[in-house]
């Protein structure tokens, strides 16, 4: 083994490019950049902040805010208060300019009047409510809310907010007549006693919002105010910083309907999930706290917007990454050498064959298949074993059942077309029909259940369908959207009403019963209506555009056609995702099913990339999979290096997968020869070609076979006491090693006439699909001779060899 | 978070003094001999010898139809049951329950328990977590917290499930170490079994041994691919299998089959019925938290609600938990063990046009007893049709924070997931105390 491992690092060296950065400055020549590129002041006495930032040649960021200087050529017009932080003075324009050491940037900053010559409820008060947390989950935006006080979950619904703080509880938190008096000013400051603390000073710019809109007589909102409609935050990539301890500013600007600007990055609250790596204040100051990568979330009124924020990890040296081979290494390494981590060697021939049937067929190759693997000398020999496993009949079989987990595919979830719908999967991906048609069809699919297999994709509840639609073919979960407005996605429930719509013609009649044959038909003047007002429901596409439909037109056309299209926001991302999430063991959005925009991708151009790739290929998954299967990151090893040991986003490892239920029980059953029944089933039948989750199978369910009762394509990996207690003494991996010997492939072997050693050396190419060492073998010799004869000392090793982590996780 | 097994924190005492030294040698695997003495420490918390049943009428039992009778409401909402006395004056519940009438002054009815789902699978995951399912965190059941605040005693699992309740029922960002011990079989059935607590005749002990000596061997130089101490994990978990299948106290406690026959025909032979007798027989040998259904979604009466219950699912019950109330009390250990019944929300007041009732979570009963509850009150109540609590309400959170005040867990103690969040074991509910304890 040391041997090896030396090779592989030969191999290894003369692949190495240093491609790291060293310093926590962006070497010189850098670029001062000023973000955005043109201030806009609403209001005297308002602020602005900006970005300013040196950009080294190597895309290197830092925040020099702190450390620039800055002349306003027209000092009557603004002034600083702070670092890289504005306040309008008089209406007007001048022109800033910026200087940090010997770098100069300008730029025009423009004081505008106010919108309204009133204070705003929407635009200008309900917003200091999300700032200070006071509509989050553990206060006022509670079920209940708090000591009486009730407001919307992060400020979603304004006007039960404006009902709450102007008219609830009899009015009492307002005093029209004695503004100052109001508890709406005196709790937060704690001029009352308030369970919240202070909030903020009497006196303070947001005391004097709240006391003006109070004085202007606590107005709903001015008619023709314009509102907010989205937030830039900058800086927009995701940002590394070099060291725990450097500091980033983030500044966020709102785009407003009537097309006007204004700085809200002192109006909008800051909060991070990943508050172990990162710290973020109330004015969008984030510190790296440890090396990793996390999300900070910028919301206000229901807005949110997130950006990526990395702690590198500090060096002096640089970091390692094997040459890119493909478009995914370029986009992977390069993070990684701005994060400072290196990448792991690479994968072994036995490691690489084993890991890639595992994750494109389903099964351990056999000992035949690698033994002849590991002594073909071909330069390309792992890109034609790629090609040949995508032909393989277990590709299709493997694929479909993960389709099957995806569409939820079950007779208590859909119907009795089970294994229909099923073999209808298997003979796309056999035939690797293009994802673009393979989801029109489905969508599309009438007649009956028992003869178009698709048709069983519609066996559910229309809500159902709905909720499937947007999850399974666009990564989105709508759900909650199905019963309420979503609190912190942007899916509103007319959002998922208007969706459904499109599936408002499916119609069905049963035939032959039982077991239940229905036929789906379209029926095409049938229409959803609204549960509650039960008013007709149009259908709209989630990007909110309204599609023309002929009549005698079935919608669900129109809906394919549009979520297939190469432009269509979600369809090809979420299917990259979900496909390297099967190969790389961890999505690039985490959750793999859940795209919005507080939850960004953790390598968004490589996501970008390889979904404008697989738009261009026609949808070709085989060109997808192969593009993912012969990068360099695919093939690295499963050891970490040093420096990355804790990274578990980046990819510079193949992380370990424990096998699944099906990649297991089929796998003992190639290795051991013995085969397994299953309850109604053909004899000889693999676990993955299993339709139902609810054909019996402890040693499946133990092992967390889902039980498809909402769609998912996510596995848990779960090392439990069962698992141990049924592997020590029940009658799976006990009994087929007993069966093995009597009947099965240890029993063959023997019959051969083969040595020990050479018996010993079978087995471990047909499970760890490698050859054993001097050490190993020793180990497994005294075994052999502590047993009760020979066969039972080669069953101790075959279960030895099956109760590894190695044979236990994909590597 | 993850990984610190339950199981690993056995007692020294249940395994002798020669196996406790063996721990010094497991240092690489994951628990130095120092964090084993911590654990151990950990065992002696004062208030915290309590064990939990708890009871999940799976489905959402129709609160008119058990606990909460409304006679006077009109016969829509009323339905065709009468109410009969209990052996606690003022107290009336179900004419269809009449065995458990006769214990009444053992347990407490909250008749004003709400929830805030009418999805099955929301509502149980809520009932069995505390907490509304997040797409971003997988909350722990509380028979996982339980089991790793109180942890193992006499060397038997601390968290047992005989249920059909897997999706809510799980260690969540606990980690697989608090997985509950899974017991699939119907205990009413004649062939019933613990799988996997044998040895195969034709193996022994040795051989094992000798496999186990070998895999380790074998998978000395992978260890290095692990980051996440998923290997250590498997490695406890294959000691912890070993100790409860050579373990004579796990195989008794499981034996329900040694029970004398009148005390199981009294159970009744009914998955419910063996299942509370199961459950008993675990509390009493050292299991922590065991959860019992009857089956998937029994209670779901949406059509002929009436026929049902009277004919099955009230009188099942009935037998089932009259009788373990009455067992526990006569065993002493009714006041070491609280006993929850509840299902994952009630029904509407008004009878449907199929005799059915639908999902109602509004409000609903929930009946507690033993761990210090004062049994013959009813706590709460609802309004006149038993569609809205009227005093007292108690929310899903408060149950879960009185369940865990009954334990002597503190309800407020915060864990903190994987990213660090934390969140508080009951969700901020408060825990019901006077005049319930």
């Amino acid at each position: 083994m040391p041997l090896r491992r030396a090779a592989g690092l030969g191999l290894l060296t003369s692949l190495l490019v240093a491609t790291g950065h060293s310093a926590a400055i962006p070497t010189d020549p850098f670029r001062l950049v000023v973000e955005p590129e043109i201030v806009f002041i609403r209001g005297i006495g308002n602020t602005h902040t900006v970005l300013f930032t040196a950009v080294g040649p190597d895309g290197v960021r830092l925040d020099v805010s702190a450390g620039t200087r800055v002349a306003i050529d027209d000092p009557d017009v603004a002034g600083t208060v702070g670092p890289a932080v504005f306040e309008g003075y008089r209406h007007g324009f001048t022109k800033v300019t910026a200087t940090y050491g010997r770098h100069q940037v300008s730029f025009p900053l423009i004081v505008q009047p106010k919108r309204s010559r009133l204070t705003d409820f929407t635009t200008d008060v309900a917003p200091i409510f999300s700032r200070h947390g006071c509509n989050g989950t553990n206060c006022h935006g509670a079920l209940n809310g708090q000591n009486g006080f009730k407001l919307s979950l992060f400020g979603y619904d304004v006007d039960a907010d404006y009902e709450a703080i102007v008219r609830h509880s009899g009015g009492r938190r307002i005093s029209l007549n004695a503004p100052e008096e109001s508890l709406l000013l005196r709790k937060p400051t704690l001029e009352v006693a308030h369970g919240g603390g202070r909030l903020f000073e009497t006196g303070g710019s947001e005391y004097k919002t709240l006391l003006d809109w109070i004085r202007d007589g606590a107005g709903k909102d001015t008619a023709g105010t314009a509102r907010l409609r989205r937030m830039e935050v900058y800086p927009r990539e995701t940002t590394v910083l070099a060291d725990v301890g450097t500091r980033q500013q983030v500044v966020v600007v709102g785009q407003f309907s009537d097309g006007s600007k204004e700085g809200l990055t002192r109006k909008v609250r800051y909060s991070t999930p990943d508050d172990a790596i990162l710290d973020v204040s109330p004015s969008g100051v984030v510190t790296a706290k440890a090396v990793g990568e996390g999300t900070v979330l910028v919301r206000t009124l229901g807005h949110v917007a997130a950006l990526r924020v990395a702690v590198a990890r500090p060096v002096t040296d640089g970091a390692l990454q094997p040459a890119p081979a493909n478009l995914v290494d370029e986009l992977v390494f390069e993070k990684l050498s701005k994060l400072n981590l290196d990448a792991s060697g690479p994968a072994t021939d036995g490691e690489f064959i084993r890991r890639a049937s595992l994750d494109t067929i389903g099964v351990v190759p056999t000992a035949e298949e690698t033994k002849e693997f590991l002594a073909n000398t071909d330069a390309d020999k792992r890109a034609r074993l790629i090609d040949r496993l995508l032909e393989r009949p277990e590709y299709a079989e493997f694929w479909a059942a993960k389709w099957g987990d995806l569409f939820a595919n079950s007779v208590l979830t859909s119907s009795d077309g089970t294994a229909y719908l099923q073999e209808w999967l298997r003979s796309a991906f056999r035939a690797n029909t293009p994802y673009g048609e393979f989801v029109k069809e489905v969508l599309t699919a009438t007649g009956s259940t028992w003869e178009v297999g698709a048709v069983n994709f519609f066996s559910r509840p229309i809500e159902d369908i709905t909720t499937l639609v947007a999850q399974a073919f666009l990564g989105v979960s709508i759900e909650c959207a199905r019963c309420h407005d979503h609190p912190s996605a942007k899916w509103k429930r007319e959002d998922f009403l208007s969706m459904t719509a499109f599936f408002s013609q499916l119609a069905a009649k049963g035939r032959r019963p039982p077991p239940v044959e229905s036929i789906r038909y379209i029926e095409f003047d049938k229409e959803f209506r609204h549960p509650e007002t039960k008013q007709v429901v149009r259908p709209r596409f989630l990007d909110g555009s309204e599609p023309l439909i002929r009549p005698l037109q079935d919608r669900r056309e129109v809906l394919a056609k549009w979520i297939t299209a190469g432009d269509n926001p979600w369809f090809a991302r979420a299917t990259v995702n979900r496909i390297w999430n099967q190969f790389m063991g961890r999505p690039l959005v985490d959750p793999v099913d859940d795209f919005r925009p507080s939850n960004p991708p953790s390598n968004r151009r490589l996501l970008e990339r390889l979904a404008k790739d697989f738009v261009a290929s026609g949808y070709d998954l085989h060109h997808l999979m192969r593009t993912i299967l012969s990068s360099r990151t695919y093939q690295l090893s499963s050891v970490p290096r040093a420096t990355s040991r804790d990274d578990e986003t980046n990819f510079s490892r193949y992380y370990l997968k424990r096998l699944t239920a099906e990649q297991l029980a089929d796998s003992i059953v190639l290795i051991t020869g013995v085969p397994q029944d299953y309850l109604g089933y053909y004899p000889g039948v693999r676990a993955v070609n299993l339709a139902d989750p609810g054909i019996p199978s402890p040693f499946l369910d133990m092992f967390d076979r889902p039980k498809r009762d909402a769609a998912k394509c996510e596995r848990s990996e779960s090392v439990s006491l069962r698992q141990s207690m049924h592997m020590l003494v029940g009658d799976t991996v006990n009994a087929k090693v007993r069966a093995s010997a009597e009947s099965g492939s240890l029993a063959r072997l023997l019959e051969r006439g083969m040595t020990d050693s050479e018996i010993i050396e079978h087995l471990y190419l047909a499970s760890l699909s490698r050859h054993p060492d001097a050490e190993e073998l020793d180990y497994c010799q005294t075994a052999l001779g502590r047993a009760d004869g020979r066969s039972e000392g080669l069953q101790n090793i075959l279960w030895a060899l099956l109760n590894t982590n190695e044979f236990l996780y994909n590597h | 978070m993850r990984g610190r097994g339950y199981y690993g924190a056995t007692p020294a005492s249940i395994w002798g003094r020669r196996e406790f030294l063996r721990v010094g040698t497991l240092g690489p695997l994951g628990l130095s001999l120092g964090d084993y003495l911590k654990l151990g420490a950990s065992q002696e918390r004062p208030a915290a010898d309590r064990s939990c049943i708890m009871i999940v009428l799976d489905g959402g039992a129709p609160q008119h139809e058990t606990f909460d009778m409304k006679p006077e409401a009109p016969s829509d909402v009323a339905g065709s049951f009468q109410p009969i006395p209990t052996n606690v004056s003022g107290i009336q519940i179900c004419e269809h329950l009449p065995l458990t009438a006769q214990q009444a002054d053992k347990y407490a009815i909250l008749r004003s328990v709400y929830g805030d789902t009418a999805i099955h699978f929301t509502g149980v995951y809520y009932l069995m977590t505390g907490f509304m399912p997040l797409q971003s965190v997988d909350f722990p059941s509380r028979g996982s917290v339980v089991a790793k605040e109180l942890g193992a005693r006499n060397g038997l699992p601390p968290y047992v499930l005989n249920a059909t309740l897997d999706h809510a029922a799980g260690p969540g960002f606990l980690g697989s170490g608090y997985s509950p011990f899974w017991v699939r079989g119907d205990p009413s059935s004649p062939g019933f079994t613990i799988e996997d607590l044998e040895v195969p005749v034709d193996m022994d002990w040795s051989q094992i041994s000798d496999r186990r000596w070998l895999v380790k061997q074998l998978d000395a130089k992978f260890r290095e691919r692990d980051t996440r101490g998923l290997f250590a994990d498997r490695e406890r978990f294959f000691q912890e299998a070993e100790d409860i299948i050579r373990s004579p106290t796990v195989k008794s406690a499981f034996d329900i089959g040694s029970e004398p026959e009148p005390l199981r025909n009294q159970y009744g032979r009914t998955p419910i019925g063996q299942g509370c007798l199961l459950a008993r027989r675990l509390v009493e040998s050292g299991v922590r938290f065991v959860t019992v259904n009857a089956a998937r979604a029994i209670w779901d009466t949406h059509s002929d609600n009436f026929n049902r219950c009277k004919d099955v699912l009230l009188p099942e019950f009935d037998a089932a938990f009259a009788t373990l109330m009455e067992d526990l009390h006569q065993r002493g250990i009714l006041e070491s063990t609280l006993v929850v019944v509840s299902g994952e929300f009630g029904r509407t007041p008004k009878v449907n046009p199929n005799a059915g009732r639908d999902h109602w979570p509004s409000v609903f009963s929930v009946v507690l007893a033993g761990a210090g509850v004062q049994g013959g009150q009813a706590y709460g109540s609802s309004d006149a049709a038993g569609g809205e609590p009227k005093d007292n309400p108690v929310s899903m959170e408060d149950l879960s924070a009185t369940i865990y005040d009954r334990l002597g867990i503190d309800p407020d103690k915060e864990y903190y997931t994987a990213s660090n969040r934390p969140v508080r074991l009951a969700n901020r509910g408060t825990p019901v105390r006077a005049p319930l304890v």
